[in-house]
């Protein structure tokens, strides 16, 4: 499987290079040039780190009205992976718009001790699906001849689903990062603009933090932030 | 008169009368048997009609007895996915005992019941399982208060009638409290959630004047409201013990979110348990053996009840949806 993934990659990027090598040089500032507002597309894995989703205890009530613990909860979101899929529209040289769908696969974690009746510690879990849409933008902050960075911030929807397919919930997703692209082919000196510099293909690496409003009911807190990473195939359209 | 039936009483503190138990949702609602099927004991008309007997108590009026059974009443139709209601008839002299078509609540004196703080007992048509009468006596030998704040030394009338009207109602036992054994006898409360617990707490608190979680959702699966049933959702399951089912076990389940907390019982040899009423989310799941009050509390049949097993949680975060359930439950216990 391994080796199949990449000799596929390895067919893409000698698709590139050609391309890359036709693609005509300009001289002069790239502002002397039109900019070519192109479209992107990148297929990716994604990665949620794991997040703490607070403690409480259940309780009974004492005839004084106190709380007693009957058990401990402590729960937290364990780290998922998944896919993801992006569609991206450059605005400007240094600005694009983009909206990215993904899916994952974190696990719900809680953590149950101090039983009142010493039941023994035990950990109960709920792998749950998360799809989320998010909208966004990039702007670059250096671009090189094959590497660029750049900081992406977004929001958007979220939907939570219980693994047996039930239970679901929508909810808000905030991400604010950055990363860094990394264009296959060399680049020539003297490009007309930022589009046409890089070649049609790269590899996007992204890291964030992903902030999680809503969803599943689940967290002590209103806002659960994690932080997030992905590596994506990215072919310019 | 061949289709009525008085049923045994049930009590509040120490010692409890008996009903047969549904196997619908758990909390635990009365049921009967209706040709070899069991079916919830409730009020199938509204108003619920009643009375107060015109004796007064010791500290307590038949006006104030009135006055604190009205607001238990009205706390149990306050429940929002609940429909149903009372209303006062008048003062009686009707006695508190007797199946002579009247609900009728009062004081009654004996001294002989000396764990017993008040009483409930029907009459219900044996075709339908229908309550047709219901009646509450709180045994004067205890010392009473009416006062809104609560005595010390004395018990509070609205909290217990709160928990007799419950079982007026159609409401069993909860079991979810704390208790520890008296030296003198009995069970002394640690701590409760439920005014539905077969154990009153001690004297000068108010307590149970308020419903918690259980009760709420029980009454709610009694007399069921359409907004109760389309935006409330279930866990159903099985307990085993060495693969073989479990009966009796007391399941709990505790909103991760919330900390809603609402219980049930396996109720059959093979292990089944339902808890209806529950807000939608994700739920911890607790089993544990009925051993903080008597297990004729809940039960008629003591010797098919289980308690030979430890408190267990259940490894799974469980999924309850709106208007269902999610997939069958199976929790495994081992033997003490």
């Amino acid at each position: 499987m391994t080796r199949a993934l990449g000799c596929t990659l390895a067919m893409c990027l000698a698709a590139a290079a050609p391309a890359l090598a036709q693609t005509p040089a300009a001289a002069g500032a790239g502002a002397s040039a039109p900019l070519t507002r192109h479209w992107s597309f990148d297929l990716g894995v994604v990665w949620l780190g794991p997040a703490g989703a607070g403690t409480f205890d259940a309780t009974y009530t004492t005839p004084t009205g106190n709380p007693a613990t009957q058990f401990s909860l402590d729960k937290s979101i364990g780290q998922g992976l998944g896919g993801s899929a992006r569609l991206a529209r450059q605005l400007s040289p240094r600005v694009s718009a983009e909206v990215t769908g993904s899916w994952l696969r974190p696990e719900f974690r809680t953590r149950l001790s101090d039983d009142v009746d010493d039941a023994a510690d035990a950990t109960a879990r709920q792998r749950v699906d998360r799809f989320t849409v998010v909208g966004g933008a990039t702007i670059a902050i250096t671009r090189g001849a094959r590497w660029q960075t750049f900081a992406r911030g977004g929001a958007g929807w979220l939907r939570e689903l219980s693994d047996d397919q039930t239970l679901y919930a929508d909810g808000l997703v905030l991400q604010a990062g950055g990363g860094a692209m990394l264009a296959f082919g060399r680049a020539r000196a003297g490009q007309a603009t930022a589009a046409t510099r890089r070649g049609p293909a790269g590899l996007r690496f992204d890291v964030w933090l992903d902030v999680r409003r809503g969803g599943l009911e689940f967290a002590e807190r209103r806002y659960v932030l994690a932080p997030a990473a992905s590596v994506a195939f990215v072919l310019k359209l | 008169m061949s289709g009525r039936a008085r049923v045994t009483p049930l009590v509040t503190a120490i010692a409890a009368g008996a009903l047969s138990v549904a196997t619908l949702h758990a909390y635990l609602p009365l049921g009967t048997q209706v040709n070899n099927v069991s079916v919830l004991t409730r009020w199938t008309s509204m108003p619920i009609r009643f009375g107060i007997t015109n004796r007064d108590d010791d500290r307590v009026s038949a006006a104030e007895l009135r006055a604190a059974a009205e607001a238990s009443f009205a706390t149990w139709a306050a429940v929002p996915g609940a429909s149903l209601s009372a209303s006062f008839t008048g003062f009686t002299a009707a006695d508190p005992t007797r199946s002579d078509g009247q609900t009728v609540i009062g004081f009654e004196d004996h001294p002989e019941l000396d764990r017993t703080l008040g009483v409930t007992s029907f009459t219900l048509d044996r075709t339908t399982g229908s309550l047709l009468e219901a009646d509450i006596y709180l045994n004067s030998a205890f010392d009473w208060s009416v006062s809104p704040n609560g005595e010390t030394a004395r018990f509070d009338v609205q909290s217990v009638l709160t928990h007799e009207v419950g079982h007026l109602l159609g409401l069993g036992h909860s079991l979810l409290g704390e208790t520890v054994p008296r030296a003198e006898g009995g069970r002394r409360v640690v701590a409760k959630r439920a005014v539905m617990f077969p154990i009153a707490y001690a004297v000068g608190t108010t307590l149970d004047r308020a419903l918690r979680d259980d009760d709420i959702a029980g009454i709610s699966a009694t007399y069921p409201t359409g907004a109760f049933l389309n935006g409330t959702g279930s866990i159903a399951g099985r307990v085993t013990r060495g693969g073989a089912g479990v009966f009796g076990a007391h399941v709990i389940a505790t909103n991760t979110k919330t900390g809603q907390t609402v219980a049930g019982f396996s109720l059959d040899d093979r292990g089944q348990f339902t808890i209806g009423g529950l807000t939608p989310g994700l739920y911890v799941l607790r089993v544990e053996p009925i051993d903080d009050a008597d297990v004729g509390s809940f039960f008629d049949d003591e010797t098919r009840v289980d308690t030979n097993f430890r408190a267990t949680f259940h490894t799974k975060l469980v999924a309850v949806p709106t208007g269902g359930s999610g997939d069958q439950v199976l929790i495994s216990v081992t033997a003490k």
